[in-house]
């Protein structure tokens, strides 16, 4: 039985052995460029690699010390911080966005580009002028408060402040995304449902609650991985804009990472930290995935 | 329950006029049909009584009150879509539930609610599934339920059927008569297919180029059709029309007619103003036309069968007399054979008579 | 050809990708480790303010010796060429010749990496400043080779010195002094809002770390102990001159906290005339003066009189396994020459680590250069030349910060970071 099963198996492997011939080219390139780092980096987290002095095996060591390591913790902190604040109202930000510009009036194609501007200027370009933007003395967003009445902040001096201001930042730069991602979500929705739901007596926000969320919801739900993925790995802003300062609270577990490899050379501890950056990753997909699934079922 | 008065509705969208002057009164009850060709502002008409999209001129009163101004879900209406419109991301139950729920009725009376509407509509098993596991039937049954819960005094109804196979569609035909038979309520229903209309319908509603052409019975617009579009709608295969030229007037409301490639025809008409000399049309429906010669009361021509369409209960012969299409339907199996010339007779009766603005001329036939 | 060899498991085919992946891998490695001849690879940080005076010194070079067949490649921050240096290494790749901000070159050195060059070079090393030469020395050998320095000293607005009523000729000669032109240059609005600060302490951590250490040195400590194997800066000095800055900060109010933090550049609280007094180093000068700021120089005081500085090099350095290492030395000991450096020195406006050339005329000409070679001299000979001391950086700045944002007191700041530090040492 065993033998004949795994001879149909052969058999329509061969059958596509020309298909899998035209995909060797590409696993190739995946394999030197992304499963090959991979499987290095997990290896160089169980060593206490410097590419300086040689190299010996440490097992789990790196992880245990990961443990105890504070400043790896307030990393992981920030990085959640950030992560929540960055992802959830970007995501808000983006669907009520979305569903204000899906509806005819003048001027929405410019408000739409107004709005997804952000997403293609450069990072680092945006940055430095948002370090302007957050000039306690002379800087916009001071002069904006001050104007309302309400006193100026320290935003990146102020170690309560600077991560908040870190993720208003994101906001703006990612709600864009989420807009045109949303956007293109809403288009799927038949007008009839809208209409039905109308005629059914229910309000705009109903509609928006009933109706627009829950049939968006693998839109939302690819946005929300994306979104953490990507504020989890969040690099470029912190290291223009404050350097992982004031008192480490924008440290993020990024930037620990780089500091740790490029800065004191302990490219196994940085690995490890890497390695755990990405099980944390990997099981806000699947969690993710999951929650997906049954809402589907 | 409720009766629809529509009084002098129009609607533009931009320079497009959708609607023209639209004066209609539905009765309680009353099961009426819009149908028209695509295009025609029946469906629009239907929006507008939902109150999806506003009138750009005129009112819509609803059992007596005006609703011209109120919102969608606040007339005492309910839609069936054409494409069901279900919400997919919820299950049966709440398909069904949702309206109740705006209504923010209690959990336990819309329990109640649902679970009545769904034993009407067959789907008592299937009230977790979601829409997306159904076949098109049940989902229909569902749109269906949904506005039954609402217990609207009129049930709008946008082409429900026109998505199903023609079985399905014939059984769902008459379970919407029933239907409206049981609960009693005023329905409004929109179609393009004729037979849907002549056979649910109280009463049916003409409509072309955002116009009515017709309002009344089933077999009023069947047998009186008031002009050339009615006439060439209802009825399947539609009427045969022969360009004409009026003659004199012969006796008591007769009319002679001159028509290429059928002589002289004597037809009764409504002896209203018909001048010597205008353009006329005659309307031959295919059933009047039966095999013989010509009698006192009738006329006779012949046509050379082209194609010979067999169905056992009639037998459908597609001819062409003077450059133009001519179709006769005849009971039964007659022995015809394409391209063998045949003799025909109409009974002067059944002969209808427009005028050159295409308005039915010929004498009411009492329905 | 039969059905049987065509035959291949989806198992096989994957393994053979792989195994071709690394094939190639190996290969480009190797590959890279042929195909130069005897040329003299150097990667330059000679980037920003001193990027002609790196330029001209290889022109120079060039022109000496066009045999030595010169090739280089320029690196805009230390980071960037620290990122190219540590994968190169271990690549095999590395350069002949680099030159770096010192601190790099120690982790370097501390793998063994690197070519002694204190036997290699034949120069005279007593002709070389030593407290700049002191930030190469590591093991008991000298690994790496000052091309030239900055210097600390105050930075301060000579206009803001005499709209306060102070004579800029005469600046502080103790803590006390310092204090009260600190306060007497402090401009604030009546609500409170800080207009100017009388002196800015720090702009971020290397700043943080270094107006520390000028402080500690000013009360008579050091960071490290004698044979860098334990911290000293938690003691009595280090506590004494952290409350210093404390008081600053939170009595004498001389600045807001977090004041300034930021990126720096034209945009700095000194540079936008936001600031009367600032730790300036020779970088400080050519923004300073870009922004208009009439720019001038103290020595920092001690707290009881004297002075005390840092210097801050940048170093030559020699891979082990260099291809050229000839070649390499003989461009260190050009660049060491008296007319390079000075030439360096002028360009750049930096402090030249040959000591004659420190006194040149053409160096004393400028006013500035002038200074912060006086500044120099009141560097501590000794330096906390260790592998970890980014590290040591990031401790300390963090302690000191805590401290002023009154997350802690200032002796648990100091002693919970000579804790951490101990711990790094120990590690090695």
């Amino acid at each position: 039985m065993a033998s004949r099963s795994s001879a149909t198996a052969t058999g329509a492997f061969n059958q596509n052995l020309g298909a899998y011939l035209f995909l060797a080219p590409a696993l190739l390139i995946l394999f030197l460029s992304l499963l090959l780092p991979a499987v290095a980096t997990i290896g160089m987290s169980l060593t206490d690699v410097s590419f300086l002095r040689p190299t010996t095996f440490v097992g789990l060591d790196n992880y245990l010390r990961l443990l105890s390591d504070g400043r790896f913790q307030q990393a992981v902190g920030n990085t959640t911080y950030y992560t929540l604040g960055v992802t959830l109202p970007t995501m808000v930000l983006g669907l009520l966005a979305a569903v204000a510009l899906n509806r005819r009036f003048p001027f929405r194609i410019a408000f739409r580009t107004i709005f997804y501007l952000p997403v293609l200027t450069s990072l680092i370009a945006a940055a430095v002028v948002w370090v302007y933007l957050y000039e306690p003395y002379s800087g916009p967003m001071n002069g904006f408060l001050v104007s309302l009445g309400l006193p100026p902040q320290p935003w990146l001096q102020s170690p309560d402040l600077a991560m908040t201001a870190l993720i208003i930042m994101a906001v703006w730069r990612d709600f864009g995304t989420a807009m045109i991602i949303y956007l293109a979500g809403l288009q799927d929705i038949p007008e009839e449902i809208y209409e039905a739901a109308r005629l059914d007596g229910a309000g705009r926000l109903a509609i928006l609650r009933r109706i627009t969320v829950p049939m968006l919801s693998s839109v939302t739900f690819y946005l929300m991985i994306i979104l953490i993925v990507q504020s989890f790995q969040v690099f470029g802003a912190i290291y223009v804009m404050t350097g992982g300062g004031p008192l480490g609270s924008t440290e993020t577990i990024v930037f620990q990472m780089y500091q740790t490899a490029f800065g004191y050379t302990e490219f196994g501890y940085a690995a490890a930290m890497s390695t755990v950056l990405f099980f944390v990753i990997l099981l806000f997909s699947i969690v993710g995935t999951k929650i997906m699934r049954r809402g589907e079922a | 329950m409720a009766e629809l008065e529509l009084s002098r509705v129009s609607k533009t969208y931009g320079a497009f006029n959708a609607l023209r002057d639209v004066s209609l009164k539905i009765g309680d009850g009353e099961f009426a049909v819009f149908v028209g060709p695509s295009g025609c502002g029946k469906s629009t008409l239907l929006r507008l009584v939902a109150g999806l999209d506003p009138v750009s001129e005129g009112q819509i009163a609803i059992g007596g009150n005006d609703v011209t101004t109120r919102q969608a879900g606040q007339r005492p209406v309910a839609m069936v879509f054409q494409n069901y419109a279900l919400y997919p991301h919820m299950s049966v139950y709440d398909n069904i539930a949702f309206p109740l729920q705006m209504e923010r009725r209690s959990r336990q009376e819309i329990k109640q609610e649902v679970a009545r509407a769904a034993q009407v509509v067959q789907l008592s098993t299937r009230l977790q599934d979601k829409p997306a596991k159904l076949s098109g039937g049940q989902r229909q049954r569902v749109a269906i339920a949904r506005a039954i819960v609402r217990k609207p005094g009129i049930f709008l109804m946008d082409e429900p059927l026109s998505n199903l196979d023609a079985a399905l569609r014939m059984e769902m035909r008459s379970e919407l008569t029933q239907l409206h038979r049981r609960l009693g309520s005023t329905m409004v229903y929109v179609t393009h297919d004729q037979l849907e209309a002549m056979t649910m319908a109280d009463r049916i509603v003409v409509l072309n180029g955002g116009k009515v052409e017709q309002v009344g019975a089933p077999m009023e617009l069947y047998h009186n059709p008031a002009n050339l579009f009615v006439a060439g709608f209802i009825g399947s295969p539609p009427m045969n029309f022969i360009a004409g030229v009026a003659g004199s007037i012969a006796g008591e409301a007769m009319l002679r007619v001159e028509a290429p490639g059928f002589g002289e025809v004597t037809v009764p008409y409504d002896g209203s103003a018909v001048r010597t000399g205008d353009k006329v049309t005659l309307g031959i429906r295919p059933e009047a036309v039966t095999l013989g010669d010509a009698t006192d009361d009738s006329i006779s021509f012949s046509i050379v069968p082209d194609i010979i369409e067999r169905l056992g209960l009639h037998t459908i012969v597609h001819s062409e007399s003077g450059g133009r299409p001519f179709t006769a339907l005849f009971n039964g199996d007659p022995r015809l054979r394409p391209g063998e010339q045949i003799h025909v007779r109409v009974p002067r009766t059944q002969i209808y008579l427009f005028d050159q603005d295409g308005v039915g001329r010929s004498r009411q036939i009492a329905a | 050809m039969s059905d049987k060899s065509l035959t291949l498991s989806r198992r096989e085919l994957l393994l053979g990708v792989a195994a071709s992946s690394l094939a190639l891998g190996f290969a480009g490695v190797s590959s890279r480790a042929f195909g130069q001849d005897q040329q003299l690879v150097f990667w330059s940080q000679f980037a920003g303010s001193k990027r002609a005076a790196g330029e001209a010194l290889e022109t120079a070079f060039k022109a000496a010796h066009p045999e030595r067949n010169l090739v280089s490649t320029l690196y805009a921050e230390p980071p960037q060429l620290n990122e190219k240096i540590l994968t190169s290494i271990n690549g095999n790749t590395a350069p002949d010749l680099f030159v770096q901000h010192w601190d790099y070159n120690l982790t370097y050195a501390a793998g063994d990496r690197m070519l002694d060059l204190g036997e290699a070079l034949d120069v005279d090393m007593a002709a070389l400043d030593p407290s700049l030469l002191a930030y190469g020395h590591i093991n008991g050998a000298q690994y790496s080779i000052p091309m030239y320095g900055t210097s600390r000293g105050i930075g301060f607005n000579r206009a803001y010195v005499i709209e306060a009523g102070l004579d800029p000729e005469a600046p502080p000669t103790t803590w006390a002094e310092f204090r009260d032109w600190a306060i007497a240059l402090t401009k604030r609005h009546e609500s409170g809002l800080l207009e100017r600060a009388g002196f800015s302490m720090f702009h971020n951590d290397l700043e943080a770390w270094e107006v520390f250490t000028l402080f500690l040195q000013g009360a008579g400590g050091t960071l490290l102990n004698e044979d860098l194997s334990a911290p000293t800066f938690a003691g009595p000095e280090g506590v004494k001159a952290l409350t210093f800055l404390h008081g600053l900060l939170h009595e004498d109010k001389v600045t807001d906290l977090g004041f300034g933090l930021g990126p720096g550049g034209l945009a700095s609280p000194f540079n936008s005339g936001r600031a009367s007094m600032i730790i300036a180093g020779n970088y400080s000068t050519n923004n300073a003066l870009r922004a208009g700021i009439e720019f001038d120089l103290a020595p920092i005081p001690k707290e009881n009189g004297g002075y005390t500085s840092l210097v801050d090099p940048f170093c030559y350095a020699v891979p082990r396994d260099a291809r050229n290492v000839e070649g390499a030395v003989e461009f260190i000991a050009f660049a060491l020459t008296p007319e390079q450096q000075v030439a360096f020195a002028v360009e750049s406006k930096n402090v030249p680590v040959l000591k004659s050339a420190q006194q040149d005329p053409a160096v004393q000409a400028d006013p500035y250069l002038a200074k912060f070679v006086e500044t120099a001299s009141y560097a501590p000979a000794e330096a906390p030349a260790i592998p970890a001391f980014s590290r040591l950086v990031t401790i300390i700045a963090r302690a000191v910060q805590e401290a002023m944002f009154n997350r802690t007191s200032v002796e648990d700041a100091l002693a919970a970071a000579a804790n951490e530090v101990q711990t790094i040492l120990d590690r090695g």
